[in-house]
C-alpha cells in the first residue's frame, strides 16, 4: 500500500499559489478514470475490528491472482458510518454496497462483481420487507442523512492527500488566503452562526473574534480531539477518515484569528487518528499547504500533535490547555476566558474536531448556504454516534431540526429484537435521558437543553425497557467519579456521595429521603463546581429523576427493579408449567445452582444463584421458561416453602 | 537585604549559581576575577561573598582577606575544585564561615547563606496586576470602590465584609478548591454563583455574599468537608455559624480537605516543590515527593502553620526520619 502512495507523491510539487492548486487538481483528475472499477474498503477503527485489514489483503492477492491489477483500483477509505454492518465495501463506479464482508467473500466478489459485473444478493442490505438495496445512497440508514461533513470519508484514503485535493480539498483555504481578508473570513463564520460541536454550542465566530481581538502577538488555535464521552466516536472517525478536512479548517481559522501555531490534542487511546493526522500534516507541509508562506500568501502556520494521557477531564478546554503546558490536566477557573488568556496566558482558541471540519464548507459555499440548513438557533448538520438498542448502529449526520424519532426509527431502523423504546440518552455524562413522549423534539441545541438533556458532543444511546434508569444514572456517576480531577470539593465529594446513594439504591438498600438528598447534593454541585464536568455531573441523576421517578421509588420503597437489571433486586425463576426439562440451563449454570433431571421440572436454588443470567439466555425461545422476578417475591416464596 | 557577590571565573558555574540563588529570592551580583570583585566592594555594600579559590590574578583567599580588611562584618564562603586541608584552614583563618569543595550541594550553599544573611523576605505578589483604574461595585447593598485587577474577595475584605475561605491565602495564588467563598453575582437579568477568590471586580457588579443560594451551597460544602476532617476546629466554627448538620454524611476521615495550601506554599514561597498532589478524584492526596530533602523539611516546617486541619504537622511528625 505504501508503494501506491509513494508513486503518486513522487511527482509532488510545492504549490506556490491557488493556480498551482487548481492545476494539480486538474492533473490528478486527468490521471483518474471515473469509470474505472474501484473497490473501496472501509478502514475506520470499527471495520478494523471486524477485520477490514484482512479483507484488504485478500482483495490485493485475489486481484493479482486474476491479473486484474490494471483494471481495478483498491482504496482503503475512512469510516463510512454504518458500523453495525462492517466491513463495508463499496464498488465504484456503480456504488454497489456490500455489508458484513468477510475475507472468504472476496473470491466471489472478484469473480462475480468485478469480472462479470453482477451483484451478490446475500451481501446486500435487506430492509424489513425483504427488499434488497444495491446502492449505498439508497439504504435507509444513509438515505435520510445529510452527510455534508462526514460524507467524503468514503471517497478518500486518509493517507493520500491527493484524494482530498481531487474532491476539491484546500480550495477553501486558497479562497480564504487569496480572495479574503482575515476579517472577512471571520465575518463569514460569524454570519454562518456555526456553534461549537463539542457540546458547549458556543458560537465559534464569537470565540474567534475574542481571540483575534485579545492583546498579544502570539495566539494559538487548538483542535480538541480528546473525545471522552462513553460511546461517542464521531471525532475519531473524522480525524481517522478525513484529517485534511480538519487541518484545512484549522488553517483557515488561524488565518482569521492571526495565529501561527496550532495544536491537535488527541486522546491517548486513538492511535489510528494520531497516525493518519501525522501523515496528513507531513503531506500538507510537502505541498506547501502548511508551514511557511502557505500557498504563496505570506501566511505562516504550523501544527503540533499533543497526545493525551488517559483522562476525561483533560477534554475540558482549560484543563486541555494546562496539559499542553506540560502540567497535569486540571481545569482552572474561567472567569478570564481562555480566548484571552489560555496556553501560557496567551489568547487561545479551542474548537472541536467537527467544528473545524465544517469551516471549509462555510468558506466554499458561503454562510447563506449554511444558514439555509437547520433551525433558527442551530445551523448546519450534526454528526451523532447512534448506539444502543437500535437495529442500525453507527455514525449518522443529520440536519439540525430533524426530530429524534426520525433518527431512531427512519435511520436507526427502530428498536432491536422487537422491544419497546424507553428513552434516548444524549450528551454523555453531562446529558440526560429523553422519554418517548418527547421523541418529536428536534435536534437543536436549545430544544434539547429544554428537555433537561443537551446536544453534547453527539453521543446518542437508545434504551429499551430492559434498561434500568437508576442503573443508567449510577453508570454515569461511576464514570465521573473515576474521571473527576478531584480539585474542588463539590465535584469530588458530591459525585462520591451521590454515587454512594445510588449504589445503595441499586443494592436494595435505598432509604426514605434518598431521593431528596440526591436532589440537594445535585443542586450544590451544579452551582459551585469549578468546571463543566462537575456542574453537569448531576444531569444524569436529575434527568432520570425527572422522567422516571417511579423507577427510583420502586427500587427504594418496594425493593423492586422494574427493568429487571439490578442484580440484588431480581431473582431468576423457572416457571414450572413452561419447563420441559431439557437440561440446557442446568448444564450451563456456572455454579450448579439448578437442580432437576431429564423431563423433570428444573428449579433454581436461590441461595447458590449468582444472577449471571446464563439460564435466561440459553433457555430455548420456544419454551421461554426462565423469567426474572423481584427478589423479594422469591424470598417470600422460599419462606412459604419452609 | 544586602546583595550577595559571587566571584567565579567559569561562566557556566557562575550563571547556574546565580540563577539558583536568584530563584530563592536573593539579589546576586557577579564578578569574574579578584579585581572586579574588589571594585564591587568599593561601590556597594555586599552582605555575603562566594569566592572561588582559583581565580585569574588574585586568588580567592587574597580577595577575602583584602575585602574583610576594609569591611570586617563581611561574611563569605570559599568554593573550590581543588580542596585541601591547608587551604581549608587558611580559608577559615581568613574569615570564611565555611569551605565547600566542588561539586557541592546548592541546598547546602543556601543553608550557609541563610545562616549568615537570614531568610529571604517574602513579598506579597498578587496573581494579576492590580492597576490604578478605579472600579465601583456593590457588595451586600454597599457601594465599594476597588481597583481593576482585584478580586471580589479582596474588594470585600478591604471594607470589612467577611467571606469565609479555607483554601485562600493572601500570599499564594488563588486556587478555587474549597468553593466556600462562593458569592452570588447579578449581571443584567440573571444571577449566578461564582468563587470570589478568583472573580475579578467589574464596574457595576452587584454581589451578594450571604444570599439564600450561597448559604445553601456553603452548608453542603461544609457538611462534605466535615465528613473528611471531623472535629477540626476551623471547620467546627464554620459549621456552627452556618447551622450545618454535621451528621449529614457518614464520616470517611482523611483529615485532609485538599485545599492545596501546603502545595502552593512550598512551590511559590519556598520554591522547592517538595509537596504535590498525586492521584485523581477521591484518590487524590497530598504527598511529599520522594526526592524531597527531609533535612530541609525538618529545618523549614513552614507548611505546618498554614494547614487548616492540622494534618500536615501530625502526618509529618509521624514520618520524621532520624537525623
Amino acid at each position: 500500500m505504501a508503494n501506491l502512495v509513494a508513486t503518486e507523491l513522487e511527482t509532488s510539487v510545492r504549490l506556490s499559489g491557488p493556480s498551482d492548486l487548481a492545476e494539480l487538481r486538474k492533473e490528478i483528475l486527468s490521471r483518474r478514470d471515473p469509470s474505472k472499477l474501484c473497490v473501496t474498503i472501509c478502514s475506520g477503527t470499527g471495520c478494523h475490528a471486524y477485520g477490514s485489514e484482512e479483507v484488504y489483503q485478500r482483495f490485493v492477492s485475489e486481484i493479482e491472482k486474476k491479473g486484474l491489477q490494471e483494471k481495478v483500483d483498491i482504496r482503503r477509505t475512512g469510516c463510512h458510518g454504518f458500523c453495525e454492518r462492517g466491513t463495508v465495501v463499496v464498488v465504484f463506479p456503480e456504488e454497489i454496497c456490500y455489508l458484513h464482508v468477510k475475507p472468504d467473500d472476496i473470491p466471489e466478489i472478484v469473480a462475480t462483481t468485478l469480472t462479470e459485473g453482477k451483484v451478490i444478493e446475500r451481501l446486500l442490505y435487506e430492509d424489513r420487507d425483504g427488499q434488497k438495496v444495491v446502492h449505498e445512497g439508497d439504504i435507509p440508514f444513509y438515505k435520510h442523512q445529510s452527510r455534508i461533513v462526514f460524507g467524503n470519508n468514503r471517497f478518500i484514503d486518509p493517507k493520500n492527500i491527493e484524494d482530498y485535493i481531487a474532491l476539491g480539498g484546500y480550495n477553501a483555504l486558497a479562497k480564504a488566503l487569496s480572495e479574503m481578508t482575515p476579517g472577512s473570513v471571520l465575518d463569514e463564520v460569524k454570519k454562518a452562526n456555526l456553534r461549537g460541536r463539542g457540546g458547549g454550542g458556543f458560537p465559534a465566530g464569537v470565540k474567534w473574534e475574542t481571540t483575534r481581538n485579545a492583546p498579544g502577538d502570539i495566539k494559538y488555535v487548538i483542535v480538541n480531539a480528546d473525545e471522552g464521552d462513553p460511546g461517542a466516536y464521531m471525532d475519531r472517525s473524522l480525524l481517522e477518515g478525513n484529517p485534511h478536512s480538519v487541518i484545512e479548517g484549522l488553517i483557515i481559522g488561524a488565518y482569521a484569528i492571526g495565529s501561527h501555531e496550532g495544536f491537535v490534542y488527541v486522546r491517548q487511546e486513538y492511535p489510528l487518528a494520531v497516525e493518519n493526522t501525522t501523515i496528513a500534516l507531513e503531506q500538507a507541509r510537502k505541498y506547501g499547504l502548511l508551514g511557511r508562506n502557505i500557498l504563496g500568501s505570506g501566511f505562516d502556520f504550523d501544527v503540533k500533535i499533543h497526545r493525551g494521557a488517559g483522562a476525561f477531564v483533560s477534554g475540558e478546554s482549560s484543563a486541555l490547555m494546562t496539559a499542553i503546558e506540560g502540567k497535569v490536566g486540571e481545569p482552572r477557573p474561567k472567569y478570564i476566558r481562555t480566548a484571552v488568556s489560555g496556553i501560557w496566558d496567551r489568547p487561545s482558541n479551542l474548537n472541536n474536531v467537527e467544528t473545524w471540519a465544517t469551516v471549509p464548507l462555510i468558506i466554499n459555499k458561503g454562510a447563506d448556504w449554511f444558514t439555509g440548513i437547520g433551525t433558527k438557533g442551530s445551523k448546519g448538520t450534526k454528526i451523532f454516534s447512534l448506539v444502543g438498542k437500535v437495529n442500525n448502529t453507527g455514525l449518522v449526520e443529520v440536519p439540525m431540526g430533524m426530530p429524534l424519532r426520525d433518527i431512531i426509527y427512519k435511520i436507526g431502523g427502530g428498536i432491536r429484537d422487537g422491544k419497546k423504546f424507553k428513552a434516548v440518552q444524549t450528551g454523555g455524562p453531562s446529558g440526560g435521558v429523553i422519554p418517548e413522549r418527547l421523541l418529536d423534539t428536534p435536534v437543536d441545541f436549545d430544544e434539547l437543553t429544554k428537555t433537561g438533556s443537551m446536544m453534547g458532543s453527539g453521543g446518542m444511546i437508545v434504551m429499551d425497557d430492559t434498561t434500568c434508569m437508576v442503573d443508567v444514572a449510577r453508570y454515569f456517576l461511576n464514570f465521573l467519579s473515576d474521571e473527576s480531577c478531584g480539585k474542588c470539593v463539590p465535584c469530588r465529594e458530591g459525585i462520591h456521595r451521590m454515587l454512594e446513594i445510588l449504589n445503595r439504591i441499586c443494592a436494595g438498600e435505598g432509604r426514605k429521603g434518598d431521593i431528596e438528598l440526591l436532589e440537594e447534593i445535585a443542586v450544590a454541585v451544579q452551582t459551585s463546581a469549578l468546571c463543566a464536568l462537575g456542574t453537569t455531573a448531576p444531569n444524569p441523576v436529575l434527568s432520570t429523576l425527572r422522567y422516571f421517578r417511579d423507577e427510583y421509588e420502586a427500587h427504594i420503597k418496594e425493593k423492586r427493579c422494574p427493568a429487571g437489571v439490578c442484580k440484588a433486586l431480581i431473582a431468576y425463576y423457572i416457571q414450572p408449567e413452561k419447563c420441559k426439562g431439557c437440561m440446557i440451563c442446568l448444564r450451563n449454570c456456572p455454579v450448579g445452582a439448578i437442580s432437576g433431571g431429564k423431563r423433570e421440572v428444573h428449579v433454581i436454588q436461590q441461595n447458590k444463584c449468582t444472577k449471571c443470567g446464563t439460564c435466561f439466555e440459553v433457555c430455548p425461545a420456544r419454551f421461554g421458561a426462565v423469567t426474572k422476578i423481584p427478589a423479594i417475591q422469591a424470598a417470600k416464596a422460599a419462606e412459604l416453602k419452609h | 537585604m544586602k546583595p550577595i557577590l559571587l566571584v567565579e571565573d567559569e561562566a557556566v558555574m557562575r550563571e547556574s549559581i546565580k540563577d539558583w540563588l536568584t530563584d530563592v529570592g536573593y539579589e546576586v551580583e557577579t564578578a569574574e576575577d579578584g579585581e572586579q570583585a574588589l571594585k564591587t566592594f568599593g561601590e556597594q555594600e555586599i552582605g555575603f561573598v562566594i569566592l572561588d579559590l582559583r581565580l585569574p590574578g588574585k586568588d580567592g583567599l587574597e580577595v577575602l582577606r583584602e575585602a574583610r580588611a576594609k569591611h570586617p562584618q563581611l561574611k563569605g564562603v570559599i568554593i573550590t575544585a581543588y580542596p585541601s586541608v591547608e587551604t581549608a584552614v587558611e580559608a577559615i583563618k581568613n574569615g570564611a564561615v565555611d569551605y565547600l569543595p566542588k561539586p557541592f550541594d546548592l541546598n547546602r550553599l543556601e543553608e550557609i547563606i541563610r545562616e549568615s544573611l537570614g531568610p529571604v523576605q517574602i513579598e506579597i505578589k498578587p496573581s494579576r496586576e492590580v492597576t490604578a483604574e478605579e472600579v465601583t461595585l456593590t457588595i451586600n447593598d454597599m457601594e465599594v470602590k476597588a481597583r481593576k485587577g482585584m478580586t471580589v474577595l479582596q474588594a470585600a475584605r478591604s471594607v470589612g465584609i467577611d467571606i469565609p475561605t479555607l483554601c485562600y491565602h493572601e500570599k499564594l495564588t488563588p486556587f478555587g478548591a474549597c468553593r466556600l467563598c462562593a458569592v452570588e453575582i447579578v449581571k443584567g437579568k440573571g444571577s449566578r454563583v461564582v468563587t470570589s477568590c478568583v472573580y475579578p471586580v467589574e464596574e457595576g457588579l452587584v454581589v451578594k455574599t450571604e444570599s439564600e443560594r450561597v448559604i445553601r451551597v456553603r452548608k453542603m460544602l461544609l457538611a462534605m468537608m466535615w465528613s473528611r476532617a471531623p472535629g477540626v476546629e476551623a471547620l467546627r466554627d464554620l459549621c456552627i455559624k452556618y447551622g450545618v448538620d454535621r451528621s449529614k454524611f457518614e464520616v470517611e476521615p482523611t483529615y485532609c480537605i485538599l485545599c492545596g495550601l501546603c502545595v502552593r506554599y512550598c512551590s511559590e514561597v519556598k520554591k522547592k516543590n517538595f509537596i504535590g498532589f498525586v492521584g485523581r478524584g477521591t484518590e487524590r492526596q497530598v504527598m511529599f515527593l520522594p526526592e524531597a530533602d527531609f533535612k530541609e523539611c525538618q529545618k523549614c516546617g513552614e507548611c505546618y502553620g498554614i494547614c487548616p486541619t492540622g494534618v500536615m504537622p501530625s502526618n509529618y511528625g509521624l514520618a520524621q526520619l532520624p537525623r
